[in-house]
């Protein structure tokens, strides 16, 4: 009986000691913000997070299955139409553009998600002291990369949404989570201003195994349009002077062969300043449907999806399953269908009597999908030099030097006539230069305009030059139609465009519903 | 008198209804020397006192001496029996003398029908038994139902509660019962007349509630708790214990999430706590906290199409649990106080009772079906389609163009991205007009069930002993679905020394599913013309695909056209997907009394689950029945061979709990009952995750649920990691009541767990409440009451599952979440692989406990001789500090933080009222109870409205202040237009930014109406006045998915040994969006069947009707989700019901009475279902709730 009394007691105070209030105080099993910063390594995965929220931008199931939100970049302009009536929208300018749109609310979003992670960063570089680090340097250069992403998703805020909350601090307190809207122009003066920070710390290149990071000349690139886009907007001549000095500190150049801007094998090239870097996560499975955010393990979707610009029955099986395909539109293809920058992207064979542009897919061989999905690891070149030569010309132009101006646009129609004559797909002629004698200052702007309509077709650029455009009065987008001369729609359906209304999108209702310092949406929605 | 027999029955003549007997009557006794037998005499003798006894529990040939004067009785008896093995229980002028050890017993089952025994060698003195029956206050009972045990022999008092009996054997024992009284047996006296009293009923009273950390009995009550017995629970026919609190309890509402028993139902007491995390209360299973795998808190693996968690009390079997007892409000939740702001539902299992082993095996069998779905034939199917192009006058959609596919480069397009099968002119054209309904083969009719289960159960002097095993084995409704589950539990109970208790309390479980189906509505939304068998294929199975159709690239040529479903068939047949899990769940524990008032208790309580999921996807076969285009030689880029691939999931959780209780229960005075209860605990919670990938399957046994894999790294993937989560309580209660009729119980807990930083980790926890039995009071003198009591408590609880575990309130950086590739270039595509890390969140350091305040009173009241039972209830319910997901503006662009912000109440009415009653032998009872709810948002994250996924499973719920809860959010339908007039009326004075294009509204087509305008600076949210717009403002209140009342209604009624039960559940006030009409009414797409009230759709000759025009797209915005689509979900059912027979003891003793006792019985669930749903069933169209035939017997050895 002893032996049981004392395995009792035993017993009874092992449960009474067993009994642990400690363990309330462990940590979480994962790292935290206050142990994280401590080395080169852990900067550079918070700024990878930051790269990585670009490819919500080019994620096939953005806004579930089909969601892809690439439209709200290419079809509003007149460089691209759709043939299935599944983004009118953005394509007609129609009631489904309102701010309940699930795809207009994502691009608010990932805008946001990128600047909220660049803050982090800007804010990390800023505070942790780091200088013994190895790697400090790199460290140092992370503040530059983050501003120019910051600018860079301020730059699509504005001209998507035009006057949107500025946030360039991070937010870390609930009595500062309601930022009111800025006025249109202080949102490009933002982008502005975080491009020259930028330039401040970046450096003019990276080693071989890290192209693709921000560089000098991918911040100078950006300052330079925002300059210009000011410009257009404020008729603030003197942007146009301060946008050709940055332009004039670029080192980049263009590449002798064009296709080498959308071919998978020549990504981050001389002529390349900024490109969203496609590519297959761990296991080579890039599934579509997943998120690159989430914790697939391996199987995360870092690709760009581009099926609504691919052939049918082609090389992936979901670039078949986009509901739409992306066509020419005939103001394009009518006016400059011969010119080998525009030819090289159609096959007549396509099932579609040619209509299908496809930037980034022809000629044959220079898209690489992969994993079973079938995701394009063909980098989106977001920012190229060809597009600075021809803001150049522009802010020449504006700036009163019509034959500088001439002297740009022909660098980069000779650029184009040589390679199709060498590849074959000109004839060695199509385009010529223009004569430099040309003084008439609406004519040379007609010149500016439609080379940037033929070089830039299909890479999201149209529209966002359309508007300026109009801004700065060089076109007028009053009463356009889906007529030829306007829109060119493809679909029988009217377009509904209201310049009074369409020329910024509407915010999320979420955002207005959310944020106590926002009122009105933008007017018309 | 003699000693050597029993007395009772003497003593019992002359007691009055006064207790005080005991109390006032003084002794005085000198004696020396004398045996215990001739004290015992003397006091008899003297007095009025009879003392009853079994002989060989009192020692009477013990010496003793005794010199006392003018004291009570008690004092006499505590010396007398000091230091022996016998105690005393005094009722008024009886006095009980029984073994010590029982005395516990004593307290907590009737008295005399377990305790106090009788000796069968009487001598037969006479054959003829006269006999009266009478209540403690020596009124005459009439119609008592008075029966010679083992005999079908029996009779009735007469009115004057005389009764007569002939031909008695001489051992023979009469059993007395009466409704409202509790039953006694009593042996047969030697003078051959009996007087006997009944005393009141028991049952309803001195029934014992387990109330946490203790057990109550019902009349010392205080606080709000429903109880449901082994007898309701053995009745429910369901695997699910919990479904015995549905219709059986009040405030307590029970929902069956679906058919299929793998899905847990849900439980919310008291309306709905939170709108953060599922709002379900904390379970206790023997003093065990068990956390259910949630949402959001760990990794939940249910996988296979499942929306809840697994079942976790599928892995109790309920023939194993004694009592489900629920906590409702916080004053006696309070003891769990950090967790049980949601209540607390209590489980404790059997354990032996009899003093004889009992051995008892029950098997039930069972057929479940489920009722199905109404559609489309093929002609029909088709017709429809053709129309929706017809009617659209869209110029981008045409019938040709993008139903047929007409001008696609190819047939490889037709077939891959369009319906060449409804174009007369393509050779795809399918002409056969069969129809088949897949749900004739896919849902099992008739599935069968079959349960087993044998215990043994029985408890000597110093163990009692509990040992079951089970086997439950059920077929799915739907084919490919079945479960398996093997239980077992042990429960030993040792008194080691008389002080000194140990006990061991272990349960096993081992279930698996294979869940190859479907839903029943995948399975109904398919092309009608789509087969499931082809005899022309190898396989057996109709093939959905047909890739190599056009050469030997792999291309998702689909046969049936877009529609093309899975062929749930061939996938069922030969996938396997299967969910294991293993639950060991064991308490030891050790109680030292050091003194008889005081008892110290430690357990360590172990919960360890295992759960496994297993899936195996031979995706080369199955492939070509699956519409979605996937190459299986591409499938996995690494294995192109691959016979298929496995993912195999284990979650490894460990629930582990120490308590350490001291309780001090005393009863002063005989009238002060003092109990004090301190306890410590803690819970750790781990979980271990490990997951293992294989793509490349070579070798698949005949038995592939058995097959392995290994080796080839590059096809393999895994992962693992653990989540944890702590807990530290300390709590406090004393109980006092004086007489058993005032009380006063307070409580206090004070709790921390690891999901808040430490200034705001430790939360307080109080709760105060009070009963006074009026009926006790000498001045009440209102003869219909028998008992009356009024209780009213206050008290607080909390709740922490939507923080707990996530470190919500610590910024985290998250590591290997998203992934960017440098370096590209120069001819290489893919570049050097960079790991992101996310520092999203938006810490919120000051998080702290959600904490719900409840506040009741109520009466509990018993009238008409113990026949009427009659308990309401008000209650208030505030839950503050809602631990609310904040929706921060999306500019912030963070994670979205927590905060403790949102309050609500819940407010209502517990009514529950029973009747019982006896004639001869015919007994019946009948109750009734009904819970009132009203819920209310009262604060939000800056009064913003936010849009949750509802609380069951579909439906989007707004949380909107000022409003309930469960509010459904959408458009309101204004109508139909009939003419193109009525749409240029409507629309020249409205817009709608739902629609596109204006001029594709057509009559047939539905208007909703502009009841709200946009927000401005007073309306920040939406306007209440129209604006002329309909835009997102104009979505309002179209329904509250929270019935404004449950209620329940149970018949039970016997006839000799035939006996039947009826238990009825239904819900009211309530409305529920009918997702399974918006899938198959909204006539938009031309792909998959529809219901055949399509065919009542608008048409120019069919005008009439509630059902627009069938239009492709929906041009108009018909499907748009709006108040077309809710419907009243108000429902009344036959829950469960149950027609059992007990073979009469004639027949047991013809048996040689190797069987004690045997019952067989007849039941059914869900067999009445009454309902205006639009679909089949308001609580689930995924899996409707089957209805249920079953049988099955009882036999007891």
């Amino acid at each position: 009986m002893k032996t049981i009394h004392i395995a009792l007691i035993f017993t009874l105070s092992l449960t009474f000691f067993a009994c642990d209030p400690s363990l309330v105080d462990e940590p979480p099993l994962g790292a935290t913000e206050n142990t994280y910063f401590s080395d080169v390594n852990e900067f550079r995965s918070q700024l990878a997070g930051v790269y990585a929220s670009l490819y919500d931008d080019y994620h096939f199931a953005a806004v579930g299955y089909n969601g892809w939100i690439t439209s709200n970049f290419l079809l509003p302009g007149d460089d691209l139409t759709e043939n299935n009536a599944a983004r009118t929208d953005v394509e007609l300018f129609d009631g489904s553009l309102n701010p309940n749109n699930g795809r207009i609310r994502y691009t608010f979003q990932t805008c946001y998600k990128t600047i909220a992670r660049a803050n982090v960063t800007i804010d990390k570089v800023r505070t942790v002291d780091f200088s013994d680090f190895a790697g400090a340097d790199e460290i140092a250069k992370m503040e530059g990369e983050a501003l120019f992403l910051r600018a860079y998703s301020f730059y699509k805020l504005f001209n998507f949404f035009g006057s949107v909350p500025i946030v360039n601090e991070r937010i870390r307190t609930e009595e500062t989570t309601n930022t009111p809207k800025s006025p249109d122009i202080d949102v490009l003066n933002q982008v502005i201003q975080d491009c020259e920070a930028a330039i401040q710390s970046l450096p003019e290149e990276w080693p071989a195994e890290q192209a693709g990071r921000v560089t000098k000349n991918s911040a100078r690139g950006l300052l330079a349009k925002a300059l210009v886009f000011r410009a257009n907007y404020t008729g603030d001549n003197d942007s146009y002077g301060q946008a050709l000095s940055v332009y004039n500190s670029m080192t980049s150049s263009l590449t002798a062969d064009f296709i080498d801007n959308f071919n998978s094998y020549t990504e981050n090239n001389e002529e390349s300043l900024f490109e969203i870097q496609a590519t297959v996560p761990s296991s080579g499975n890039n599934n579509l449907q997943l998120h690159n955010d989430g914790a697939w393990r391996g199987v995360e979707n870092c690709s760009v999806y581009r099926g609504y610009m691919m052939e049918f029955g082609g090389r992936g099986d979901f670039n078949d399953a986009s509901s739409t395909k992306f066509f020419i539109t005939d103001k394009l293809s009518n006016n400059f269908g011969n010119d080998p920058r525009i030819n090289v992207f159609i096959n007549s064979e396509d099932g579609f009597g040619g209509k299908i542009f496809q930037k980034y897919n022809k000629p044959d061989g220079v898209n690489e999908l992969s994993g079973f999905h079938g995701g394009s690891l063909n980098n989106e070149r977001v920012l190229r030099y060809a597009d600075l030569v021809l803001i150049a010309a522009e802010a020449e132009l504006k700036s009163g030097n019509p034959a500088k101006a001439i002297e740009y646009l022909n660098q980069i129609r000779t650029r184009a006539r040589t390679w199709g004559a060498e590849s074959g797909y000109g004839d060695g002629v199509t385009p010529e230069n223009y004569p430099t004698s040309e003084s008439n200052v609406q004519t040379i702007m007609q010149w500016i305009m439609d080379e940037r309509f033929v070089e830039l077709a299909g890479e999201g650029q149209r529209w966002w030059d359309l508007k300026r455009w109009h801004e700065s009065g060089d076109i007028n987008l009053t009463g356009w139609t889906g007529g030829d001369q306007h829109f060119s729609s493809f679909l029988a359906s009217p377009v509904q465009f209201d310049v009074n209304k369409h020329l910024r999108f509407p915010l999320p209702q979420d955002e207005i519903d959310r944020n106590s310092a926002i009122i009105d949406n933008n007017p018309g929605y | 008198m003699k000693l050597s027999v029993l007395l009772f029955f003497a003593t019992l003549l002359s007691i009055q209804a006064n207790n005080s007997y005991s109390q006032e009557t003084h002794i005085s006794l000198v004696m020396a020397n004398v045996t215990v037998e001739r004290l015992l005499e003397t006091i008899e003798n003297d007095t009025e006192f009879k003392f009853v006894y079994k002989i060989r529990d009192v020692d009477l040939k013990r010496k003793v001496s005794i010199e006392v004067a003018n004291v009570t009785i008690d004092k006499i008896l505590d010396q007398l029996f000091k230091n022996s093995n016998t105690a005393y229980k005094i009722m008024d002028r009886q006095v009980f003398l029984i073994p010590k050890r029982q005395v516990n017993k004593l307290n907590a089952i009737p008295l005399l029908r377990n305790n106090f025994g009788y000796q069968r060698s009487i001598p037969l003195i006479a054959d003829t038994i006269r006999g009266r029956v009478t209540d403690e206050r020596g009124e005459a009972l009439i119609g008592v139902n008075i029966q010679v045990e083992g005999t079908t022999k029996g009779t009735a008092t007469d009115f004057v509660g005389e009764f007569e009996l002939d031909n008695v054997p001489a051992n023979a024992v009469l059993i007395v019962s009466y409704i409202g009284y509790q039953t006694r047996e009593v042996p047969v006296s030697s003078s051959g007349v009996m007087d006997i009293i009944l005393q009141e009923d028991s049952e309803t009273l001195e029934e014992v509630v387990v109330i946490g950390f203790g057990e109550r009995k019902k009349k010392d009550l205080t606080g709000s708790i429903s109880t449901v017995g082994a007898e309701v629970i053995e009745k429910i026919g369901s695997i699910s214990p919990q479904f015995a609190l549905q219709g059986n309890t009040t405030g307590v509402r029970v929902i069956n999430a679906s058919g299929d028993p793998n899905e847990a139902p849900q439980i919310f007491v008291r309306g709905i706590g939170t709108w953060n995390g599922d709002s379900q209360p904390l379970y206790v299973v023997d003093g065990q906290i068990i956390e259910p795998p949630r949402a959001g808190n760990e990794d939940v693996i249910s996988g296979f199409g499942l929306s809840t968690p697994p079942n976790l009390f599928n892995l109790i079997n309920p023939n194993d649990i004694e009592s489900i007892s629920v906590l409702k409000d916080a004053s006696a939740a309070a003891i769990y106080g950090s967790r049980a702001a949601n209540g607390v539902v209590l489980i404790t299992t059997k354990r032996g009772r009899s003093d004889v082993p009992v051995v008892e095996m029950n098997s039930t069998f069972g057929v479940q079906n489920i009722p199905t779905f109404d559609l489309l034939t093929t002609p029909q199917f088709i017709s429809l389609a053709e129309e929706m192009y017809t009617n659209s006058n869209n110029p981008d959609v045409d019938i040709i163009e993008d139903l047929y596919g007409r001008y696609e480069p190819s047939d490889a397009n037709r077939l891959t991205s369009f319906s060449p099968q409804f174009d007369p002119q393509s050779p795809f054209y399918i002409s056969n007009r069969n129809t088949y309904d897949w749900q004739d083969e896919l849902v099992n009719k008739n599935a069968f069930s079959q349960d087993y289960d044998v215990k043994v159960s029985g408890a000597t002097d110093r163990l009692d002993y509990y040992i079951s095993g089970g086997l439950s084995d059920r077929v799915g409704v739907i084919y490919g679905d079945e479960l398996r589950r093997y239980t077992g539990a042990v429960n030993f109970n040792i008194d080691v020394t008389d002080w000194i208790t140990l006990g061991v309390n272990y349960k096993f479980t081992h279930q698996r599913s294979f869940l190859n189906g479907s839903q029943l509505q995948e399975i109904a939304d398919v092309s009608p013309w789509q087969p499931l068998r082809d005899p022309n294929h190898p396989s057996g199975y109709a093939p959905v695909i047909d890739p190599f159709l056009f050469g030997d690239t792999w291309q998702g040529n689909k046969i049936y056209g877009q529609g093309s479903n899975p062929n749930y068939l061939a996938i069922a047949d030969i996938n396997t997907n299967a969910f294991t899990i293993k639950r060991n769940l064991g308490q030891f524990y050790a109680e030292v009394s050091p003194f008889k008032s005081l008892t110290f208790r430690g357990s360590l309580n172990l919960d360890y689950t295992i759960q496994d999921r297993f899936s195996l996807d031979l995706y080369p076969q199955t492939s070509y029945f699956s519409p979605a285009p996937q190459d299986p030689r591409t499938v996995a880029p690494n294995a192109p061979n691959s016979n298929g691939r496995m993912s195999h999931r284990i979650n490894n959780i460990f629930n582990y709990q120490t308590d350490f209780t001291a309780i001090y229960d005393k009863v002063f005075a005989n009238k002060h009952n003092l109990n004090i209860t301190a306890a410590v605990q803690d819970q750790r919670h781990q979980v271990e995750n490990s997951d293992f990938n294989g793509a490349n399957l070579l070798n698949i046994n005949k038995n592939p649920f058995l097959n392995g894999f290994s080796g080839d790294l590059s096809n393999n993937n895994s992962f693992y990691g653990w989540t944890q989560r702590f807990w530290f309580g300390m709590m406090g209660r004393v109980s006092y009541n004086y007489d058993s009729r005032y009380y006063i119980d307070a409580s206090y807990r004070r709790d921390a767990s690891n999901g808040f930083d430490d200034e705001y980790r430790w939360g307080n926890f109080y709760a105060i409440s009070g009963a006074w039995r009026l009926s006790d009071e000498p001045f009440f003198n209102i003869e219909s009451v028998s008992d009356l009591k009024i209780r009213g408590g206050w008290g607080q609880a909390g709740n922490d599952q939507a923080a707990v575990g996530r470190y919500a309130f610590l910024s985290r950086a998250a590591g290997g979440l998203s992934s960017t590739r440098w370096g590209s270039g120069n001819g290489n595509p893919i570049g050097n692989q960079v790991f992101g890390a996310l520092v999203a969140d938006f810490p919120n350091p000051e998080l702290s406990w959600e904490v719900s305040t409840t506040t009741n009173i109520g009466f509990d009241a018993l009238l008409f001789n113990y026949h009427l039972n009659i308990s309401a209830e008000w209650y208030s319910r505030v839950t503050s500090g809602i631990l609310q997901s904040v929706n921060l503006p999306i500019s912030v662009g963070t994670n979205n933080p927590l905060f403790n912000i949102g309050e609500m109440e819940n407010k209502g009415i517990d009514l529950i009222v029973g009747y019982q009653d006896q004639k001869g032998d015919f007994y019946y009872g009948v109750s009734g109870n009904i819970s009132f709810v009203r819920n209310k948002v009262t604060k939000l994250y800056q009064g913003q409205p936010l849009s949750v996924s509802g609380f069951e499973r579909a439906d989007a719920v707004r949380v909107e202040e000022g409003r309930s809860v469960g509010v459904i959010w959408g458009y309101k339908l204004g109508g139909i237009f009939q003419s193109q007039t009525e749409i240029d009326a409507y629309f020249s004075e409205m817009e709608d930014n739902n629609i596109s294009n204006l001029s594709y509204v057509q009559p047939g087509d539905m208007y909703f109406l502009d009841v709200q305008g946009d927000p401005t600076e007073a309306e920040p949210f939406y306007s209440l006045t129209p604006d002329g717009k309909i835009n997102s403002n104009d979505q309002t209140e179209i329904g509250n998915t929270i019935p404004g009342y449950t209620y329940g209604l149970s018949f039970n009624l016997g006839w000799k040994g035939l006996d039947l039960s009826f238990n009825f559940y239904g819900e009211g006030d309530v409305e529920k969006y009918n997702e399974a009409r918006r899938r198959f009414e909204s006539m938009s797409g031309a792909g998959t069947n529809y219901f055949s009230s399509t065919l009542n759709r608008w048409t120019p000759s069919n005008t009439d009707t509630d059902m627009p025009r069938a239009v492709i797209g929906d041009p108009a915005g018909n499907n748009r989700f709006s108040s077309r689509w809710v419907e009243s979900a108000a429902f009344f059912r036959l829950n469960n019901w149950q027609v059992g027979y007990t073979l009469p003891p004639s027949v047991m003793n013809a048996l040689g009475n190797t069987v004690r006792s045997l019952r067989l019985f007849v039941g059914g669930q869900n067999n009445l279902y009454i309902h205006k749903w639009g679909a089949l069933d308001p609580v689930n169209d995924a899996i409707p709730l089957p209805r249920v035939y079953n049988a099955g017997l009882n036999v007891k050895f």
